[in-house]
């Protein structure tokens, strides 16, 4: 099927680029909404899925997506976020899948470069957020990365304030346990 | 509290800093122009793999087949398609025949009252009959071949933009009465260059979940 997979998307003309955009069409809301945040979406998917090359293929992606389906209102900067969120699940869940294991991220810091960028004691907390479940992750990006109310938050991983809540504190008493722990433990072996 | 508050927030504001803006142009609307021909373009392909199965079996799988051809879009936009049990279908959860109305009618109330779903209608015999029917003009073999009692009832679920696809095809084919269900968007995604990355990057993407109801 993948041979004729390929032959058909050949087939397919590319659509041309949206150049000769009139002022007040959708696209023109979209091209705003790229320019302004795209910088943002893929921050906040590198923090969700790790690597920035997916980061930037999921917001690319979900930009693919909203091609002619603006609708004033309803495409939101938080419903843009809600697809990133969507997309970065997705991938979790494909990588969870092809390598038999919980929807973890593999590792926040993808390379040397960045890892020294950052720091030791930054790449710990990095590590750690890295190890909690999907939602406590997202929760915990979504709060302390974008600063967001919990209100917005819970529009974005449409769940209740509540659930925003609870998650949050979850996650925030793991991580402290898990980095308390790698203290107590550095300081017996030292 | 507030200490790991803070750790956090530095950790992640640091991690993000390390991502560099590299003025990506904003991407073409997914693969080409036209819905239609993503979605003329992926019925060719059920076809194809389709047509290769039914060669193998040319008396089982011919439901199979007509199964899978109008199950990527309505009006333009993926949907999920949930077919009904026929009578003699070929799935294995459909063995106690037809879908019954109280199992129709189940189904429709629990999809419509999913938050990832923006409407259900519902397909009948001669509807998905002509749907093929236009679909399949340049296909004469098959137009001579499949009746409108070929074809399954269905429901098309439109799903709401940025919610999981998969996610509605596997629980509808969880339903009693169902014989299998497809998602459109997964269909659709095979085509663009972001899917073949993605079986690239070896990831199996389930397009079709056969019904587990009975």
């Amino acid at each position: 099927m993948d041979g004729e997979t390929l032959r058909l998307s050949e087939r397919v003309p590319q659509a041309p680029a949206p150049t000769a955009l009139i002022s007040g069409s959708p696209d023109v809301e979209l091209v705003a909404l790229y320019r302004d945040h795209r910088l943002h979406l893929v921050r906040l998917a590198v923090l969700l899925v790790g690597d920035q090359e997916t980061a930037e293929d999921i917001v690319q992606d979900v930009f693919a997506r909203l091609h002619g389906k603006w609708r004033p209102g309803v495409t939101t900067l938080a419903y843009v976020r809600t697809c990133v969120l969507n997309a970065a699940r997705s991938v979790l869940r494909r990588r969870a899948v092809a390598l038999r294991r919980a929807e973890r991220v593999t590792d926040l810091v993808d390379s040397a470069e960045t890892a020294a960028l950052i720091g030791e004691s930054r790449r710990e907390v990095l590590v750690a957020l890295g190890r909690l479940p999907r939602r406590q992750r997202e929760a915990l990006v979504l709060r302390y990365y974008l600063d967001l109310p919990e209100s917005e938050i819970a529009e974005i991983m449409r769940v209740r304030r509540s659930t925003v809540r609870s998650t949050t504190a979850r996650a925030l008493a793991r991580l402290l346990r898990e980095l308390g722990d790698e203290q107590d433990e550095s300081g017996e072996n030292a | 509290m507030s200490a790991i508050e803070d750790r956090l927030r530095d950790a992640m504001a640091a991690r993000a800093r390390t991502v560099r803006d590299d003025d990506l142009p904003l991407p073409a609307p997914r693969a080409g122009g036209g819905r239609f021909k993503i979605a003329a373009a992926a019925l060719a392909i059920t076809v194809t793999a389709f047509g290769l199965v039914r060669l193998a079996a040319p008396q089982e799988e011919e439901s199979t087949l007509t199964v899978s051809l109008s199950a990527v879009e309505s009006a333009g936009r993926p949907v999920v398609s949930v077919f009904l049990c026929m009578e003699d279908d070929v799935f294995a959860s459909c063995k106690s025949g037809e879908a019954t109305d109280a199992e129709r009618e189940k189904l429709r109330r629990a999809m419509e009252r999913r938050p990832d779903v923006e409407s259900v209608s519902f397909e009948d015999r001669q509807q998905a009959w002509e749907n093929f029917r236009r679909n399949m003009t340049d296909k004469p073999e098959l137009l001579r071949t499949v009746v409108p009692s070929d074809l399954p009832e269905a429901f098309r679920v439109q799903v709401r933009p940025g919610a999981d696809f998969s996610a509605v095809a596997r629980a509808a084919s969880e339903f009693p009465g169902v014989s299998n269900s497809v998602d459109g968007a997964c269909i659709a995604d095979r085509l663009s260059a972001w899917g073949s990355i993605k079986r690239w990057l070896g990831s199996k993407d389930e397009c079709s979940f056969g019904g587990t109801g009975r």
